[in-house]
């Protein structure tokens, strides 16, 4: 059996540990606002915190989450306290069709804790979501944005 | 009635502690009044409009939301005639409206269903060709006009105050200093009529129209709150995974399910046929076969051990090599079918003072939408549940009626969600069809998830290209003659795309040849075109020694306005193109002197009615790294109804074509398509995008078009252009993908 947590939450998980974590989360936890984009941890439409690093839970196997806390987009904020990067996304209008932009936030909200004051190399050297609307120009931004909340400028 | 919910549409006969009108209800009623699937709105939203007693208003809109803005854009039209702060709107998505077909199709069309109509016009449930806008922006703001008339009856009623003497504000009618809400309205208003149709604002008189607004989506979106089909559920639903037959028009020779039966939680194997039969049509439903089980991970594993033997006998020849060797039998050997002619291009092209003759070269591109396609459909005895991300409902209803024969159009139970990108892709109802054969087949609901793979070998391509250009020259360096021979594996031609009418001699031909299916994607057609058509005018004016942009200008200010009918659009006013050239060159700083290596490129496409332009500055080092420092798009494409919305199309259709430029390429190997993911079929990330990106939407009280589409056509030869400037390598064929490192090393 695998125990861990999902948003500060106990579970544990009984099946196949070769099925990997975006598939657990979506179909038996429920979360789905963690997405589907590729299967093979090239898109980042999936990605989660585990330990509070960006993970690309397509590639995770069940069998590798024991004892592991893991944050989800449902887990990052809520409607009336919002992680700085979904403040950012929505004041920057980010999101087009939307699909990726949960993997988008926990990718970033991730890559902040590294780089607080990111220059814009150092985004392009690490943010490496795939967005087919290609909403890049005010991706970059919202990542700036977010940065500044988080150094606590605004 | 003893609970109210806010988000409950209730009939104003309703005794409840709020009331609600659906004031264009009124309007509708008659066509509505024959089909009991609408004599009660009551568990949905109304028509267009929902007004609460506590001044709460929510506005529905009927076409879904790709990812153009519509859901925001829309509802921002029926605000700006009901006169409510729109800031304080929330909007929902509308049910489905349409009923069968009763011979009344405008179109003539035979599909057993077509949308609900407005006063004889169809609602509009599509979204696709940079036609929400357009379609829906008379018929929602004489709804929202209504609306506001019908309140301000009803004041004028309990004020006993003639209608003259009343006005409105943000949600208000006002009469002196009397100030009632639409909310305390709402009940009378539902009640009384009015015999006038209410005049419309003029454009100047606007105050939502053209004023920036973010989606209504944002927080849901960042939330991860907001669904799409491939987050829902109905209740005992199985997941589907298919494997279907990779080879071009192939077929399940055999297969033996043993070992997939054997995987935990593998429930059936159904056997998938193609659709339709005949392998020389277009597939759309691929030879396969289906495995349904309890979650999708279990699906996807018994699809691994899954044995089949493929007959890939139609295409096992086919890869990317031989289709532009076909190209050059089909250029030699078959008279191309001629769509534009005028003056006698032979002739000129002969006496010309300088020639060039030059082919552009265009892979297939996938659409790769980042919601890979999906369906959810329960087939039950006497009704049918559907969940889909569709880009058009009356296509959902359709394509599903074709493989549930026996089933009524008041059977469906339709619900379209909000698509996770669409692009041309999600016209096509394939997975939510696959659902329902599947659902059918093992008598519970059945969830389709296409997984990339899936997605990438079995879409509905961008047709593949070449484009075959001869131009000729006058003494002054004018383009007398031009013959553009577009030879594509599946296409219509931009027949009368810049500068057909604007080369005295000019023919235009097309030549196709079939070999992978092919659908619309963003900009069908113009995609390719605007990379060929403006690098060959961009080639000419160098050709001719002269600026590029105001060769550009000089050619439009000549010839003035042309002709351009077809998909929106009657003219092509050379004042409006004009116009965007010049914005997006001064954006990107066309003129100012440039680094060693820095180049800058411009160009300019028509698509669906409207303008756009593109100017690119890219810097080429000496061993062919390429960077796109700066890039500036412009759109004129009529009234901006969210100009912040029309800002993030603008941006996302010029970074969405420097994207497909620099790597996207579908590659063909013994009949199939090899590259089936994105480790393999390259995408743009942040990286690619430049720092500095200035979108500008031009601002103009002319009939509105669309915005989704046009930003894209010129962005891609934007590019190439700018890279000739900059280090003199032409990119005569796409990808650019590492053409540059090469010719810096040759």
């Amino acid at each position: 059996m695998v125990e861990f947590t999902v948003n500060g939450k106990k579970h544990n998980f009984n099946g196949d540990e070769e099925m990997p974590l975006l598939w657990y989360l979506r179909d038996e936890a429920k979360l789905t606002g963690t997405k589907f984009g590729c299967g093979i941890s090239q898109c980042g439409a999936c990605t989660v915190h585990i330990g509070g690093e960006a993970a690309r839970s397509c590639s995770v196997p069940m069998s590798s989450v024991d004892g592991e806390n893991i944050t989800t987009i449902e887990g990052l904020g809520q409607a009336e306290r919002m992680h700085a990067v979904q403040r950012a996304w929505v004041e920057e209008d980010v999101a087009q069709c939307g699909f990726c932009q949960s993997g988008q936030i926990m990718a970033v909200a991730s890559f902040l804790k590294d780089y607080p004051n990111p220059t814009e190399a150092d985004i392009d050297e690490n943010h490496t979501n795939l967005c087919r609307c290609a909403s890049y120009a005010r991706m970059r931004k919202a990542i700036h944005v977010a940065a500044g909340y988080l150094r606590g400028e605004m | 009635m003893t609970h109210f919910n806010r988000r409950r549409f209730l009939q104003v006969t309703a005794a409840a502690g709020a009331l609600v009108i659906s004031a264009p209800k009124l309007s509708f009623a008659q066509d509505m009044n024959g089909d009991d699937r609408y004599r009660n709105m009551d568990a949905n939203l109304g028509f267009y409009l929902k007004i609460d007693a506590d001044n709460s208003i929510t506005i529905g809109y009927s076409a879904p939301d790709d990812g153009t803005g519509v859901s925001t854009a829309l509802p921002m039209l029926v605000a700006e005639e009901l006169d409510v702060d729109f800031a304080e709107v929330e909007t929902e998505k509308l049910p489905p409206l349409y009923k069968a077909n009763d011979g009344s199709n405008p179109r003539g069309g035979i599909d057993p269903f077509i949308n609900q109509t407005y006063k004889g016009q169809p609602i509009h449930q599509s979204t696709g060709g940079s036609q929400s806008i357009r379609q829906s922006y008379d018929m929602l703001r004489q709804a929202g006009a209504e609306a506001r008339a019908l309140l301000m009856k009803a004041a004028s009623v309990q004020l006993g105050v003639p209608m003259s003497d009343l006005t409105t504000d943000k949600g208000h009618v006002i009469s002196g200093s009397t100030k009632l809400s639409y909310g305390s309205l709402a009940e009378k208003a539902a009640s009384v009529t009015i015999d006038f149709e209410p005049k419309l604002k003029e454009p100047h008189e606007h105050k939502v129209i053209g004023t920036d607004q973010p989606q209504k989506v944002a927080k849901d979106v960042a939330l991860g709150t907001q669904k799409y089909c491939m987050d829902m559920e109905l209740p005992g639903m199985l997941n589907a995974v298919i494997a279907r037959c990779p080879y071009i028009d192939g077929m399940v020779k055999s297969y033996d399910d043993t070992e997939a039966l054997k995987v935990p939680g593998v429930r059936h194997i159904v056997r998938m046929h193609r659709i339709p039969q005949d392998r020389k049509e277009q597939k759309y439903i691929a030879d396969g076969v289906a495995v349904i089980a309890d979650n999708h991970w279990a699906a996807l594993k018994g699809r691994e051990a899954l044995e089949i033997e493929w007959d890939d006998s139609m295409w096992s020849h086919a890869d990317n090599a031989w289709i532009d060797g076909n190209f050059d039998n089909i250029v030699k050997n078959e008279k191309p079918r001629v769509r534009l002619e005028h003056g006698d291009f032979d002739k000129a092209y002969a006496s010309a003072d300088k020639t060039l003759e030059v082919a552009y070269e265009q892979p297939y591109w996938a659409h790769a939408t980042m919601e890979t396609p999906c369906g959810i459909v329960d087939v039950q005895d006497d009704k049918v549940i559907v969940i889909a991300g569709n880009q058009t409902l009356v296509r959902i209803m359709n394509d599903l009626m074709k493989v549930l024969p026996g089933y009524t159009h008041d059977q469906f139970d339709v619900t379209v969600m909000r698509v996770g990108s669409g692009f041309g892709r999600k016209f096509i109802v394939d997975a939510a069809t696959e659902a329902a054969i599947c659902s059918k087949a093992v008598g519970a609901p059945v969830k389709v998830i296409w997984t990339r793979e899936d997605d990438l070998e079995q879409d509905f391509y961008n047709p593949k290209g070449r484009h075959i250009f001869r131009g000729g020259l006058d003494k002054d360096g004018k383009i007398v003659a031009a013959n553009y021979l577009h030879c594509s594996t599946d296409n219509d031609f931009a027949t009368h795309a810049f500068p057909a009418h604007h080369v005295p001699n000019y023919r235009g031909e097309v030549i196709n040849s079939k070999v992978l299916p092919s659908g619309p994607w963003r900009g069908p057609t113009e995609n390719v075109a605007g990379y060929a058509m403006q690098s060959f005018v961009d080639e000419m004016a160098h050709l001719a020694g002269q600026d590029p942009l105001q060769y550009r200008i000089d050619m439009f200010t000549e010839t003035g306005d042309t002709p351009h009918p077809g998909f929106s659009s009657d003219f092509m006013v050379a004042e409006r193109f004009i116009n965007v050239l010049q914005i997006a060159a001064k954006n990107a700083g066309w003129g100012k002197e440039l680094p060693k290596g820095h180049g800058i490129g411009i160009a300019s496409f028509m698509t669906f009615g409207g303008y756009a332009a593109a100017c690119v500055e890219v810097k080429v080092d000496g061993d062919g790294t390429l960077t796109i420092i700066n890039a500036s798009g412009a759109a004129d494409p009529g009234i901006a109804v969210n100009p912040q919305g029309c800002r993030a199309q603008i941006e996302s259709g010029t970074l969405d074509g420097f994207s497909a430029a620099l790597g996207q390429e579908i590659i063909i190997e013994g009949g199939r398509v090899i590259n089936n993911n994105f480790d393999s079929y390259i995408m743009a990330r942040i990286d690619r995008a430049p720092h500095k990106f200035n979108a500008e939407v031009v601002r103009n009280t002319i009939s509105p078009k669309g915005l989704g589409e046009m930003s894209l056509p010129p962005a891609i030869p934007a590019l190439t252009n700018a890279i000739f400037d900059a280090c003199g390598v032409r990119i005569r064929k796409l990808p650019i993908a590492d053409q540059l490192e090469k010719a810096m090393k040759g």
